[in-house]
């Protein structure tokens, strides 16, 4: 239970760093600060178990927690970016709101918008003139994503676009 | 947790109902939860050789494997972003401009009932045109919001 505790030590203090480093620089983007520090920590936190417990199960049960803590962490600060429920509930969180008028807050457009944003920011589009154009990094995504969905045997959606 | 993986690209994913999003969940959550439970049942059969450390280890390499698929899955489903992308590629090989009513046309799609989705699971409560939160909400919305606030999210939200 030692390199369990540890772990959860240690995913605290990742989560100290990746806050500090988010407070201070607005780039890379949020998810690669914390691939960054945690990935840091985890060598740290590994170097520890080894020294502590040796090559045995215990070492690995604390590797593991540490790992799907920050799985967890990563997939739900994700999830308070990019969901509009999750957005809606953020909102709500700072008091109740005519229902229109929240509809009409977190318009499509805006959603748009914001997503066009941050597709800039991450490198996976480029502002041209008054539009935008594909990068190489956003051909391979969506490159990537079509073989996923190949895979999994996605169908399309009635109201993906034509 | 091999067999499972195996028996879904092998046989499931090519069944409709497998392209259905509760499904998928599905299937991994009560695998999660059955695994969980032998593991836990375990560490009470004598000579069983089981310890609440590799009880750990296996729930957290399940935790792991399920949280990676289910994001994957999702992820090729179609994001918002994604369907974006999608589209100012394919305005881009038939030389023409994106629509941007297109666009606004997935916000709209996604949006849909995006409301009455909460309020059905009862994070929120409308009442005579405003909408709140519940205590349920509340709570869920107070972890969104430290979230928010060590990621040091600025959306304006």
């Amino acid at each position: 239970m030692v390199a369990v505790l540890l772990a959860v030590g240690y995913f605290v203090v990742a989560l100290v760093l990746h806050a500090v480093w988010c407070r201070a620089a607005q780039r890379p983007s949020t998810v690669v600060k914390f691939v960054a520090a945690g990935g840091l920590v985890g060598l740290v936190l590994l170097g520890h178990l080894l020294a502590t417990e040796g090559p045995t199960h215990r070492t690995l049960a604390g590797l593991l927690v540490f790992a799907l803590a920050s799985e967890l962490y990563i997939f739900s600060f994700t999830l308070i970016i990019s969901s509009v429920s999750a957005i809606w509930l953020r909102r709500l969180y700072r008091g109740s709101i005519e229902t229109d008028a929240l509809a009409e807050a977190y318009s499509p457009s805006w959603m748009v918008e914001t997503r066009l944003s941050r597709l800039v920011e991450n490198g996976f589009l480029a502002r041209d003139g008054d539009g935008y154009r594909l990068t190489e990094k956003g051909r391979g995504l969506i490159g990537t994503f079509g073989r996923l969905r190949a895979i999994f045997k996605h169908e399309r959606r009635a109201h993906e676009l034509r | 947790m091999a067999a499972h993986l195996v028996l879904y690209f092998a046989v499931l994913r090519h069944l409709p109902t497998f392209r259905a999003e509760r499904t998928i969940f599905l299937y991994h959550a009560l695998s999660a939860i059955g695994v969980s439970l032998v593991v836990v049942a375990s560490l009470f059969v004598p000579g069983s050789g089981a310890d609440l450390t590799w009880a750990i280890v296996v729930i957290a390499l399940h935790g792991i494997y399920s949280t990676t698929f289910l994001e994957v899955w999702s992820l090729a489903d179609g994001g918002y972003s994604l369907q974006i992308l999608e589209h100012l590629e394919r305005a881009d090989r038939r030389g023409e401009e994106p629509d941007p009513e297109a666009l606004r046309a997935i916000g709209v799609a996604k949006q849909g009932d995006r409301l009455a989705g909460l309020a059905s699971i009862g994070l929120v409560q409308q009442e005579a045109g405003r909408t709140a939160l519940t205590p349920a909400g509340r709570a869920v919305a107070s972890c969104f919001a430290l979230l928010a606030w060590l990621t040091n999210v600025q959306d304006g939200v």
